[in-house]
């Protein structure tokens, strides 16, 4: 199923669950003509925008109603409704008149190429590359869909028919059940909160304008535990974010991760908080 | 994987896709891939999974929660939700209660696997996955271990639970032709042999070799 089509599938869902609870929301057609995984920061920005609603509804005491809604809907009928949508460019759409968190959302998504934050949900420009990771920049996840040879199979392994009742080969699997370890600050994660605790410098500036809040910091720790790669996930405020890239940098070497006993490289989050209440 | 009883549990992953639409059950699902896997198979779909290629990140349940509860709308408007597989979800069993413990109830959890697991992975989260689609390889042995490098004893053991404790309406077994392991006959008998279990859906697929 392609980006567009996906596309047009999420609009349908979001059309039938603002009609069902009476949330005015006009959906323009896209005329985005690129690569497309289906969804991009306008899209995020709606359905934010229909949780909000939801959320006034409910705190209203009115009735909502999201299970099921659009359950069963198929991939035809989305394309039908949108093919009846009024068509218009995403930048002269018709916006919900009355929320500016929304359009202030979407201004800054047309004119700029940065992460923008709707709620307390970073929601990042989708580029090509990072489409579907969302946070794991680095990874790809393949379908369900036929694996390609990788290796020649020109001298065919000849299976013959099994017949009668089944049997289970004499020889028993030996204790080799995989297990994973995650990586280890040394002395664990009480020890990891000591240290950022111990070790965080909270910069004046930020100080000075009461700024707080978490910095999501991934990071790369090596097969022989060595931290690098420290790069910010999510930003709170330049000054933290740079203190807390220099925080886990100075981090001492981890216990590396295993997976099926063998050391592995692997990402971790640390979340570096700046409290000024403490 | 839990270091000690203080420390959270966490698991590796691979990758996480959004948005499948009905490809993995009903409605509109994350595909969530853990790292990991005990098979060998010769045309694994996912061998990045457990050849080291690819990194893993490591993340607890909360925080794998926060990356896709921004689907959930959709997930409670189609009958949606997350799909575990990999690599072998049922190789972290306590992730997959936990998880279970923070999403609720209304989120279906789908699971892929290879059912090659210890039968009490499988037994941990019974009770808390909503459907199952397994990739069996080949029932007969010999063939299952030359394709994949593992017995399937756990396999047999595991269809077996899984039928007794879960509405037959809730599996999907898929039985694959593997070009050069396995043939007409052995396919018709592994279907045989899962019809006689009980179980009544059984999709019978291709692996189809890129052309060399």
């Amino acid at each position: 199923m392609n980006g567009k089509n996906i596309c047009k599938y999420l609009k349908g869902v979001r059309r039938q669950i603002a009609e069902t609870n009476g949330i005015e929301l006009e959906i323009p057609e896209c005329t985005f003509e690129g690569e497309c995984s289906g969804t991009c920061p306008r899209c995020e920005a709606e359905v934010k925008y229909l949780e909000k609603k939801l959320t006034e509804r409910r705190t209203l005491a009115k009735k909502i109603a999201i299970i099921g809604v659009a359950a069963g809907m198929s991939m035809a009928s989305a394309l039908d409704a949108s093919a009846q949508s009024t068509s218009d460019t995403v930048r002269n759409c018709n916006l919900p008149p009355d929320d500016s968190e929304y359009q202030d959302a979407i201004s800054r998504e047309m004119d700029n190429n940065t992460t923008i934050t709707i709620g307390a949900t970073p929601v990042k420009k989708i580029t090509e590359e990072s489409q579907i990771l969302m946070g794991l920049t680095e990874t790809i996840i393949i379908g369900f869909t036929p694996p390609r040879l990788t290796e020649d199979i020109s001298t065919k392994v000849v299976a013959r028919p099994f017949h009668g009742t089944l049997t289970t080969l004499p020889v028993e699997n030996s204790n080799d059940k995989m297990t994973a370890t995650a990586p280890q600050f040394p002395g664990g994660n009480t020890a990891l909160q000591q240290f950022l605790s111990e070790n965080i410098i909270y910069p004046e500036d930020a100080k000075n304008q009461q700024i707080e809040g978490t910095v999501i910091i991934q990071m790369r720790i090596s097969e022989s535990g060595k931290v690098s790669h420290v790069k910010v996930k999510t930003k709170v405020h330049p000054s933290l974010d740079a203190e807390a890239v220099r925080l886990v940098n100075s981090m001492p070497d981890w216990e590396p991760a295993t997976l099926d006993g063998n050391c592995i490289r692997t990402k971790r989050l640390i979340y570096v908080s700046f409290s000024l209440n403490k | 994987m839990k270091h000690t009883s203080t420390e959270k549990v966490s698991a590796p992953f691979i990758g996480i896709e959004r948005h499948r639409i009905v490809t993995d059950g009903d409605g509109v699902t994350t595909l969530v891939a853990f790292a990991g896997c005990p098979l060998r198979c010769k045309f694994c779909l996912n061998p990045h999974s457990w050849n080291g290629s690819v990194e893993p990140l490591f993340l607890t349940p909360e925080e794998l929660y926060e990356r896709v509860k921004i689907d959930q709308l959709y997930f409670l408007a189609t009958g949606g939700g997350v799909t575990f597989g990999g690599g072998e979800p049922l190789l972290y069993p306590e992730f997959i209660q936990q998880f279970r413990k923070i999403c609720g109830t209304e989120w279906n959890i789908s699971i892929e696997t290879s059912l090659n697991v210890p039968q009490e992975n499988l037994g941990d989260i019974i009770s808390i996955v909503n459907h199952y689609i397994v990739d069996i390889k080949d029932l007969n042995p010999i063939i299952y271990y030359k394709y994949t490098g593992k017995y399937n004893n756990a396999v047999i053991k595991n269809l077996q639970i899984l039928k007794e404790k879960v509405n037959a309406e809730n599996i999907i077994i898929r039985v694959p032709h593997i070009q050069g392991y396995n043939q007409k006959d052995d396919i018709r008998q592994s279907i045989e042999n899962l019809t006689g279990m009980g179980f009544i859906h059984i999709n019978e697929f291709e692996y189809i070799p890129k052309q060399l």
